[in-house]
């Protein structure tokens, strides 16, 4: 299992678009993988589901947290938080 | 019926006159009937035949969109769609509790809107709205109840709530307005709403109760205003307003991207005020000179905590990258009591407009000031930055807040960050004692902008908010003609650049009266560029100098007025803006 915590900048947080971005992008590998929103008490959902990624209500400066389990865990980690980092092209 | 004027919130500018198209929402009866255990596998390809259905409908609209905005909206609903979590919450509905395919979908969506709307976050209850819309088109295709056809609808489009989708399936000629009881400016109807480019209302109470099918019915986008049973004498006026409306707007759009400069062809600088990264700045830095105004409060508004550094640099990075070396003027923070941040209370003052505002604030929370100094600096280097200083009184507030500046740029470069050498510093001239001493301020500074909303309120002593003193605030007040043209001339004289970026240098009258008065550099919202741009195409030079010279000597507000609006139609200017305005 990988781990890797970082912050949101992009403006708009993961709302609708980035939400849809970062589902996508989990869907394409085989490990589980979850998304926690370490501002909003460690709530966490599957970060394959958009709707459960966007009733996180992850905003703009919230630490969220990407932790992933399977064969491609470390790929899946460093490329969802990589996403996360470049603030999905608003930043 | 008698004529009624109802308010809502403006959406979409311009003005609208014509017959109402009804268009409403029924909630969908959704049968509540039990499934036997024959049924589940039926039921179960109902449910995934409709999705396929709906993806379909909504495959077909993302191919016939142009615009990326709307294309992510509709992508974001092709995956809410066929959200596997959603999906499950269906199918454990027909399976476990037996209910009926319709059922199953209204309540697993229904759950997830609400989820949605409980969360504290302005939007996630947007976001509700496209739950809806997938739905409603769910139950639509279950239940074979056949959408409302909108192919036909034309003139006004009155609504109790429009869907993100519903705006694709218009014919856009045919529509003249639209008109809804729901809905919020940021949802993402309204970003469809706005590509529209016809005036859009949203908000008014209870109107698809208010009005029937065929009435006429006047929407003011620019206003948020609809009226009702117009009388035959307002509905004249108002077609005579839409028809001078659409000439002024096909004028103006050939104006938008041709450089600026009066009709003989002396250059006036137009550049567009900004306050957020949501902004098309791939057009507005093809229809300006730059940014005359980059507000930076947003940051620190719309945010749960105090900016960090790396958040601040990588803001300032991309709105100095996206005007590719054009110059960009950031305001460092303007903040006081009367503008309050969540997670640090100012202390409440008496007179807020007087008190520990802008620099003031900074220079006594130096570590929050050097953050921002710190990012601003740092992102030098990725264009052509102009750092602005608001709330300057004169020479001794501007010579502390440099001092202090370049302290901040000391302590980066010891640490080896590349900075940019052409960085300019200005500041703001909105306290009258900073306009009184022009001549050595414009020795010192880089440049200077005029913000004309604060000068007037503090030249006049008049508050900008205050109720009952609104017949005080003259913002063309002969005492504020003459205080800018001592600055104009104080800045010229050092050959030093002078611009204004209040609301006034965006109106037809006042970009006239600023020009008149000798400042060539004008700053916007991005809207009212192409106006500007044409006013001033009408007049020549020598014209402007006659028109200043004569503003100079009026004894009051009146004269100012008359005088410019006689200019104006001299120069056949069509302005509707103040008449929609009101």
């Amino acid at each position: 299992m990988v781990i890797c915590e970082t912050k949101v900048i992009n403006k708009t947080g993961l709302h609708a678009r980035p939400a849809a971005e970062l589902s996508s992008l989990a869907m394409q590998y085989k490990s589980s993988i979850t998304i926690k929103n370490l501002s909003r008490n460690g709530i966490e959902a599957n970060a394959k589901s958009i709707m459960r990624v966007l009733t996180l209500g992850i905003s703009q400066g919230m630490q969220v947290a990407v932790c992933a389990d399977g064969v491609d865990e470390e790929q899946a980690v460093h490329q969802l938080i990589a996403l996360i980092d470049s603030g999905f092209g608003e930043v | 019926m008698a004529e009624e004027t109802l308010q809502g919130k403006p959406v979409s500018p311009g003005i609208a006159i014509g017959p109402v198209f009804l268009y409403t929402h029924d909630e969908i009866d959704v049968p509540q009937d039990q499934i036997q255990a024959s049924d589940v596998a039926r039921e179960l390809s109902v449910y995934a035949e409709a999705c396929e259905k709906v993806g379909a409908e909504i495959l077909e609209i993302i191919q016939r969109t142009e615009r990326q905005n709307e294309a992510d909206i509709l992508n974001t609903h092709m995956l809410l769609l066929n959200d596997f979590e959603i999906a499950a919450q269906v199918r454990q509905g027909i399976e476990n509790q037996r209910w009926n395919a319709a059922k199953a979908i209204d309540t697993a969506f229904r759950e997830v809107a609400d989820m949605m709307s409980a969360i504290d976050d302005p939007y996630l209850l947007q976001r509700a709205a496209d739950i809806h819309d997938i739905r409603h088109k769910l139950l639509r295709q279950v239940l074979h109840i056949p959408a409302k056809d909108l192919s036909t609808a034309s003139g006004i489009l009155v609504s109790n709530e429009l869907y993100p989708s519903d705006f694709k399936q218009f014919d856009r000629k045919r529509i003249a307005g639209v008109l809804t009881e729901q809905g919020e400016s940021t949802s993402h109807a309204a970003i469809m709403a706005r590509n529209l480019g016809i005036p859009v209302v949203f908000g008014v109470r209870d109107v698809t109760k208010k009005m029937r099918d065929g009435e006429i019915a006047v929407i003011n986008g620019s206003r948020g205003e609809v009226i009702l049973a117009p009388t035959p004498a307002t509905e004249e006026k108002c077609r005579r307003l839409y028809s001078v409306y659409q000439k002024s707007e096909a004028v103006k759009r050939q104006y938008l991207f041709k450089n600026c400069a009066t009709k003989d062809g002396q250059p006036i600088t137009v550049e567009v005020n900004a306050g957020s990264l949501e902004a098309d700045f791939e057009k507005d830095c093809k229809c300006s000179d730059g940014i005359g105004l980059f507000r930076t409060e947003f940051l620190y508004m719309e945010s749960t905590a105090l900016p960090d550094e790396e958040t601040q640099f990588r803001a300032y990075r991309h709105v100095l990258q996206a005007f590719a070396g054009k110059p960009v003027i950031i305001r460092t923070l303007d903040i006081g009591a009367d503008k309050q941040l969540p997670y640090l209370p100012l202390v409440k003052e008496e007179n807020p407009a007087l008190g520990n505002r802008a620099i003031r604030y900074c220079m006594a929370n130096p570590e929050l000031f050097r953050v921002q100094l710190r990012a601003l600096l740092r992102a030098s280097v990725y264009g052509n930055l102009w750092i602005m200083f608001p709330m300057i009184s004169g020479v001794e507030d501007y010579h502390n807040v440099r001092d202090f500046c370049d302290t901040v740029r000391l302590e980066l470069e010891a640490c080896g960050i590349p900075l940019s050498n052409s960085i300019r510093y200005g500041i703001m001239i909105e306290i009258p004692s900073a306009a009184v001493m022009a001549e050595e301020l414009a020795g010192i500074v880089d440049f200077a902008s005029i913000g004309t909303n604060d000068l007037t309120q503090y030249t006049l002593a008049i508050d900008r908010v205050g109720r009952g003193v609104e017949p005080y605030y003259r913002p063309l007040h002969p005492a504020l003609a003459r205080l800018l043209h001592h600055i104009s001339t104080a800045f010229s004289t050092q050959g030093k650049p002078l611009g204004v970026c209040g609301e006034l240098a965006g109106s037809p009258e006042g970009a006239l009266l600023l020009t008149s008065l000798g400042i060539r550099q004008l700053s916007m919202d991005s809207s009212k560029i192409a106006g500007v741009k044409y006013v001033l195409s009408q007049f020549e030079a020598g014209e402007l100098d006659m028109i200043g010279a004569y503003l100079l000597k009026a004894e009051n507000e009146q004269r100012i007025w008359a005088k410019l609006r006689e200019e104006l139609a001299a120069h056949n200017v069509i302005s509707t803006d103040q008449d929609l305005q009101g």
